[in-house]
């Protein structure tokens, strides 16, 4: 190239400058707002999947289940939350950069969550679906939890199973034929570990543990111990039911023991 | 975000003012999304909330020719939220609102030797910040209130022209390490409240041309962009602010 290398130079530096500039928000933020979407709106939650997508074949009966589901976590957690909520239906994991095809994220403070949607249209897909969008019910009703714990135990111990058994029945289920995989709660409820812990073991432990303290001693008293921090947990439990932590474990895992589903 | 909107006419001479009064108003978008994963690739929410209003600032320079020491303070507030579902838009109630009231101090040293054409001069400095931000959101018949109070410590490169005419230019790129303190405040019937200390970082983008329309006084139109992240206790987002101001500069 021929010319001015000093005014090549000022180019160069000038489009170097313009040309980083939002660099570090392009690879910290996220990807712009996607625009493939067909809207199906329903009473309390609108979906938004995919042109001729399963999705779009099986939406009439996902909103079914979600609005069912809307209803039971309002009824069952004694929440306040009226707002419309927006889900968003993929075709894949990879799809939505999940690891995997059983995967789905919540936005509560945008009342919105995405989830894959692949047949079949089970069980199996309807707790995944109600379970992030009682990320959305239950965290604008109640605020964040304290522990990841009780964040994520209580969006699967609050699954509604009008359409399934993927709920509670699962969940005592599981913990009373897979008891080696059943964490400590004092594990469950500490936010330095749970990182570390197996995740569907932790999820599972944490939402039977709920289901069953819902069911046994209601919703007040749950959602007084909702926002205690790990630090403070088995105190604030001790508090509120009058029992210990371990008490309470003991007596969970006896009924599961008795479950006959 | 250190939105300076005009170069002090007196700089162009060799003789230093004592100082340049900059007051500008404009208009400027705030777009909000959180997030559920902060680490790249960075998992946004597939819904934007989205304002916008008014802008106004005030600054004070004081500059050498090739030094720079900069004092502003800025107060917006965005209101006419809606939700951006990526297809189409949905109102939001006419009572949320995101606030921002911010201002800094920046230090500018430009190299004396011009690269590549005459009057165009790179720079690098620091900049201080401190801000205060207020969220007034309705979720479904809940109040939620967020304020946060950051502080933040930026590496600023920057370009300037000015020509011996009446017009100059100035692009800006500043890059900010954000600590912050966080409170969140529902009422859903009962009350909820938490606070928490938190992090981040932004991107800022500044280009103003500037026009001397008196031997004191200046008129500018500048475009202001900035990408932020937000990583508190358990919740985290990313947002984009853009803003488009004009304004006076009066050196004395």
């Amino acid at each position: 190239m021929r010319g001015n290398p000093r005014l090549h130079l000022a180019r160069a530096a000038l489009a170097a400058l313009l040309a980083t500039a939002g660099g570090c928000h392009a690879a910290l933020g996220p990807t712009s707002l996607e625009d493939n979407w067909r809207m199906y709106p329903g009473p309390r939650v609108t979906f938004f999947v995919r042109p001729d997508s399963f999705a779009e074949q099986n939406v009439a009966r996902l909103s079914e289940v979600i609005e069912d589901q809307r209803s039971f976590t309002i009824r069952a957690l004694g929440l306040s939350y009226a707002g419309h909520v927006a889900a968003y239906a993929y075709n894949s994991g990879a799809e939505a950069d999940f690891t995997s095809d059983h995967a789905g994220r919540a936005y509560p403070e945008t009342e919105s969550f995405r989830f894959v949607a692949v047949p079949p249209a089970d069980g199996s897909l309807f707790h995944l679906m109600s379970h992030e969008a009682n990320h959305v019910f239950v965290i604008n009703g109640l605020g964040e939890a304290g522990t990841y714990g009780m964040t994520e135990g209580l969006a699967s111990a609050v699954v509604s199973e009008t359409f399934h058994t993927s709920g509670r029945h699962f969940l005592f289920t599981w913990t009373r034929t897979q008891r080696a995989q059943v964490l400590p709660l004092a594990r469950v409820y500490d936010n330095d570990a749970w990182k570390d812990l197996p995740s569907q073991a932790a999820y599972n432990t944490s939402a039977s543990f709920l289901a069953w303290l819902l069911d046994t001693y209601g919703a007040d008293r749950l959602r007084q111990i909702y926002g205690a921090p790990s630090r403070e947990f088995a105190d604030r439990v001790n508090a509120v039911y009058g029992r210990r932590l371990e008490s309470l474990e003991a007596d969970w895992l006896r009924f599961c023991d008795g479950w006959v589903g | 975000m250190a939105l300076c909107l005009a170069l002090p006419a007196a700089a162009q001479a060799q003789t230093a003012p004592a100082g340049t009064w900059r007051a500008w108003a404009g208009h400027d978008t705030f777009r909000f999304r959180d997030t559920a994963k902060s680490s790249p690739p960075v998992d946004g929410s597939p819904v934007e909330w989205r304002g916008a209003g008014p802008i106004l600032g005030l600054e004070w320079d004081r500059e050498r020719p090739f030094r720079l020491h900069r004092f502003g303070i800025a107060f917006s507030a965005a209101g006419g939220f809606v939700y951006d579902t990526g297809i189409g838009t949905i109102p939001r109630p006419d009572d949320e609102s995101a606030r921002f009231l911010e201002g800094g101090y920046e230090y500018r040293r430009y190299f004396a030797r011009a690269i590549g054409i005459r009057s165009l001069h790179a720079g690098i400095g620091v900049r201080g910040g401190g801000e205060r931000r207020t969220f007034e959101r309705r979720l479904g018949g809940n109040q939620l209130t967020e304020t946060t109070t950051a502080g933040s410590i930026a590496g600023v490169a920057a370009l300037r022209f000015r020509p011996a005419g009446r017009v100059s230019a100035d692009v800006e790129w500043g890059n900010a390490a954000v600590l912050t303190r966080g409170r969140q405040h529902l009422v859903a019937g009962t009350e909820f409240e938490k606070t928490s200390w938190g992090g981040g970082w932004f991107t800022d983008l500044t280009a103003r041309v500037n026009v001397r329309v008196a031997e004191r006084t200046s008129l500018a139109v500048a475009y202001g962009g900035r990408g932020e992240g937000w990583l508190f206790d358990r919740r985290a987002y990313t947002d984009e602010r853009h803003r488009i101001v004009v304004g006076v500069t009066y050196a004395r």
